[in-house]
């Protein structure tokens, strides 16, 4: 989905982050509303260049835009007070202010891969229950027997309760308006990171231990890791060290 | 969380960024500005898409540098990006 193009037929508005420039003097940066498209066609001034499609099966594209003059209205300024052209004192404080839907972003992204790595472990372990080999007296043994197959299935079992358990005590953590902001955002930076390596380990060896099925679009996790190593970087590293 | 969203981690992605970080940004608003209900109930109804454009093709992890102005005028802002780098890079 080409992001800031009318391609789907349905309305988009910006929220663009832009130096406010007042009298000739940068008095730092402010979000405004930016109406970009509407069902057909861009808004004047507004361009937007899609991106080459990434590998992988999601139709999630970016795009650039750009803006050529593009007329606002007072009231596209997102503040309560759209009056207030002052400067801020402590600039970046002010940024980290602006942006900080940023901060409970970076907690909200990894939530899906807890979900994939319990999907995924649910498959390993019923492929391992029902694929067999036959042994030299002809009986069926389930792989399931195998310490190999036990191991990271295990493994990932007890990685998926632990960071199923844990997620709802950092989002409980991130909403308490009492506590402090730098703490909060470390602490959704530290839990993206983990889910996602958690999940970058653990996916890829019980793909391993799926074989040649675990390979196959339909299974899953496959198409799941794609996705993450596509946009891993995106999601481990973005804003991390805008500070 | 729903689990079903782990199946098309790209829809999830653009419901993130519009409903925690276009519809979050803008609802922290909405008491002193109730000008904004109008947008952001077409947002929570989806007839308007979310985006959220902060960082730029130059400006990635140090979008604290962003170079996008809105330089203010008698009637408003101009919105305007001054070179090619200042384009915003985003979904």
């Amino acid at each position: 989905m080409p992001a800031s193009t009318p391609a789907f037929g349905i309305p988009k508005v910006a929220l663009v982050m832009a130096r406010l420039i007042v009298d000739m003097e940068d008095r730092g940066c402010r979000f405004f509303i930016v109406p970009i498209c509407n069902e057909h066609e861009m808004y004047r001034g507004v361009t937007s260049i899609r991106l080459p499609p990434r590998s992988g099966t999601s139709p999630l594209d970016f795009s650039i835009t750009s803006f050529d003059h593009v007329h606002l209205p007072p009231s596209a300024l997102l503040a309560s007070d759209i009056s207030n052209f002052s400067a801020p004192e402590r600039p970046l404080d002010a940024w980290w202010d602006e942006a900080g839907r940023i901060k409970l972003g970076t907690a909200v992204v990894p939530a899906p891969f807890i979900s994939a790595i319990k999907a995924a472990v649910y498959i390993a372990g019923k492929y391992s229950i029902h694929r067999c080999l036959t042994r030299k007296d002809g009986k069926h043994i389930p792989i399931i027997t195998f310490r190999t197959q036990q191991w990271p299935i295990a493994h990932t079992t007890a990685v998926a309760t632990v960071l199923s358990n844990w997620y709802p005590v950092v989002i409980d953590q991130l909403m308490d308006n009492k506590a402090d902001h730098r703490v909060k955002h470390a602490l959704a930076v530290i839990t993206k990171c983990t889910i996602c390596r958690y999940f970058q380990r653990c996916v890829r060896e019980l793909a391993e231990r799926c074989g040649a099925q675990g390979t196959f679009e339909h299974n899953f996790m496959a198409r799941v890791q794609v996705w993450l190593a596509r946009f891993g970087p995106l999601y481990i590293s973005a804003y991390s060290t805008t500070t | 969380m729903d689990p079903i969203l782990c199946l098309d981690l790209a829809m999830f992605t653009i419901l993130a960024a519009h409903v925690s970080l276009a519809i979050g940004t803008l609802s922290r608003y909405l008491q002193s500005r109730p000008d904004l209900n109008i947008l952001v109930d077409r947002l929570l109804r989806f007839d308007t898409v979310g985006l959220y454009l902060l960082t730029e093709r130059g400006h990635g992890l140090d979008a604290f540098n962003i170079e996008t102005t809105a330089t203010k005028t008698d009637s408003g802002f101009i919105l305007h990006t001054p070179r090619e780098e200042a384009a915003k890079y985003g979904l």
